[in-house]
């Protein structure tokens, strides 16, 4: 019994340590056929990049603004419940602001993301594995990495960023709304309040977290493409392994950068 | 079993000399799947012209054998010298530049399901060569044109019959002008004319380019349609080598059964697998 536990938990281990060792390698060939490879010759489907902008930033925007407005007007509700008793209720903008920008627009945005592009990054690579597609580009000289993992790898680093400041926006929109209309504050004021209490390091804490962020969910997400194998369900069994990763380290992430922000800053 | 060619001069560094080079030579081949021995020392020479098709049951190792010949499995030991250059043991850089000679035609053809035929074909020539996109328009027709797709250049692969994604596939792999070209089952899954068809391209272009080509399959009328010898595995073991004609008169018994289609002894393939999934 104890030797089949001990066995158990060696082989996890082994596996999660051969896992990591392949997900840092994929790291390495996308830095280096981001940042290197240009340098040297090598140039990037530019066309690809824009693709994959307007497919992970343009379209993602309408979600990342409905659940953020939600989110808010939530925390916005929420701290009502109790700052009222005690008349502070002026406190809610910094709270919305200051919630929003450092953490919960980053988050939500993340996560939103994780689902729905980092998915599909999963599914797209994965399908290519199965179908000899990518053996056919290997055939072919021409890099994997270069061709599925850079585009969408440079899209989510330019674009997570992106929608976490429209997630902010939208965030302490839906506070603003709860404000003006159930507690009675005026629309000058709110804006007065958010204004003096947030301070542009809380934006930038939020945005250099999202560009972390974003390298997570692409690399986890082609990652597990890659190494998707056994048809429909191993690539469906790769998506769902790819979400859940990409969601926990987007939060170990989370709680390293705030740490570092909170002690080192 | 007949040996495979000897005579073939070593030179030093591994590059032989022009007189009767094969084009492919295998030697020793050995490969692995984890613990499980797959390969178990093949030996063979592809001629240059020559049309070699690699021939067994399922499972016996056949795929692995072209993995290892188009450098997508690395084998445990052996050589496989490509025009004299050992790929097993040649740098990334070497390798990329002997890739170059050869086109695969996938089982599944592997197109680009998000390109057009013509982008597919085009993408190499793209990728390889600083040839204006006008010539590229028109070395894709005629590579369309070769394989009886002409007017199929704006469809999406999601939008083509079986055999006309194995005729786009081989208009890919031929986009570069290969020396040689490795097929995948490339009669698998078609309706009996449509195989047929495909044959006829292959012999087509076979008489037309002089391309060395090695065939992996198990449909055995495509077998003897296309090749010039075949070599035969059973259980990752070369079994025969030698030409149609000789594989038809072949003593050996597993080749015999093989030929006649007859089903596994009791106990053996289906029969076990069968008992597996009712138990």
């Amino acid at each position: 019994m104890v030797t089949s536990l001990l066995g158990f938990i060696g082989n996890r281990t082994q596996s999660i340590a051969n896992e990591a060792k392949r997900l840092g390698r994929l790291t390495a060939d996308a830095f280096d056929w981001s940042f290197i490879a240009p340098l040297t010759g090598r140039g990037i489907k530019w066309k690809s990049v824009l693709r994959h902008m307007v497919i992970v930033g343009f379209d993602s925007i309408p979600i990342i603004c409905f659940i953020c407005v939600l989110v808010g007007a939530i925390i916005a509700m929420q701290s009502a419940y109790q700052l009222k008793h005690f008349g502070a209720v002026r406190y809610i903008p910094p709270l919305v602001g200051v919630g929003m920008t450092r953490e919960l627009g980053p988050l939500i945005a993340a996560i939103i993301m994780a689902g729905r592009s980092g998915s599909a990054f999963t599914a797209e690579i994965g399908t290519m594995v199965v179908s000899e597609e990518v053996d056919a580009l290997k055939t072919m000289v021409l890099e994997p990495v270069k061709f599925l993992v850079v585009p969408k790898f440079i899209a989510m680093m330019v674009m997570q960023p992106c929608l976490t400041m429209i997630a902010d926006l939208v965030g302490m929109f839906g506070g603003f709304l709860v404000a003006i209309t159930s507690l009675e504050m005026a629309p000058n004021l709110y804006l007065a309040y958010t204004i003096d209490y947030l301070v542009i390091k809380d934006i930038i804490t939020g945005l250099v977290k999202s560009v972390a962020f974003g390298t997570i969910i692409a690399l986890v997400g082609c990652h597990y493409g890659f190494a998707a194998s056994g048809g429909a369900e191993g690539v469906g069994k790769a998506t769902t392994r790819a979400v859940v990763t990409s969601i926990f380290l987007v939060i170990v992430a989370d709680c390293v950068f705030t740490a570092l922000f909170y002690f080192a800053f | 079993m007949r040996e495979p060619e000897s005579g073939v001069l070593r030179q030093p560094g591994g590059i032989r000399s022009d007189a009767g080079v094969p084009k492919v030579s295998v030697r020793n081949l050995v490969a692995h799947y984890g613990d499980v021995l797959v390969l178990d020392g093949i030996s063979l020479d592809v001629m240059p012209g020559e049309t070699m098709v690699i021939l067994g049951g399922s499972g016996c190792g056949k795929s692995t054998f072209l993995r290892c010949l188009i450098g997508l499995h690395k084998p445990t030991a052996g050589e496989i010298l490509i025009d004299g250059a050992d790929i097993t043991r040649t740098t990334a850089s070497d390798f990329n530049a002997i890739r170059k000679k050869f086109g695969v035609l996938f089982q599944s053809a592997a197109l680009f399901n998000s390109m057009t035929v013509a982008d597919n074909v085009a993408l190499p020539l793209r990728e390889h060569t600083e040839l204006e996109e006008s010539v590229i328009e028109i070395m894709v027709r005629i590579k369309l044109e070769l394989v009886g797709l002409t007017g199929a250049e704006h469809l999406l692969p999601s939008q083509l019959s079986g055999g006309m994604k194995k005729r786009a596939g081989l208009a890919r792999a031929l986009a570069m002008d290969p020396e040689i070209l490795f097929f995948d089952e490339p009669s698998a899954g078609l309706d009996p004319r449509v195989s047929a068809d495909i044959d006829a391209l292959i012999l087509k272009l076979k008489s037309a380019f002089h391309i060395t080509m090695v065939a992996v399959t198990h449909e055995l009328r495509s077998t003897f349609a296309i090749s010039d010898r075949i070599t035969m595995l059973h259980e990752g073991k070369a079994l025969f080598s030698g030409t149609p004609a000789e594989i038809r008169q072949s003593d050996n018994e597993l080749v015999k059964q093989f030929l006649r289609g007859e089903p596994h002894p009791e106990g053996e393939g289906l029969g076990d697998y069968l008992e597996e999934i009712l138990r």
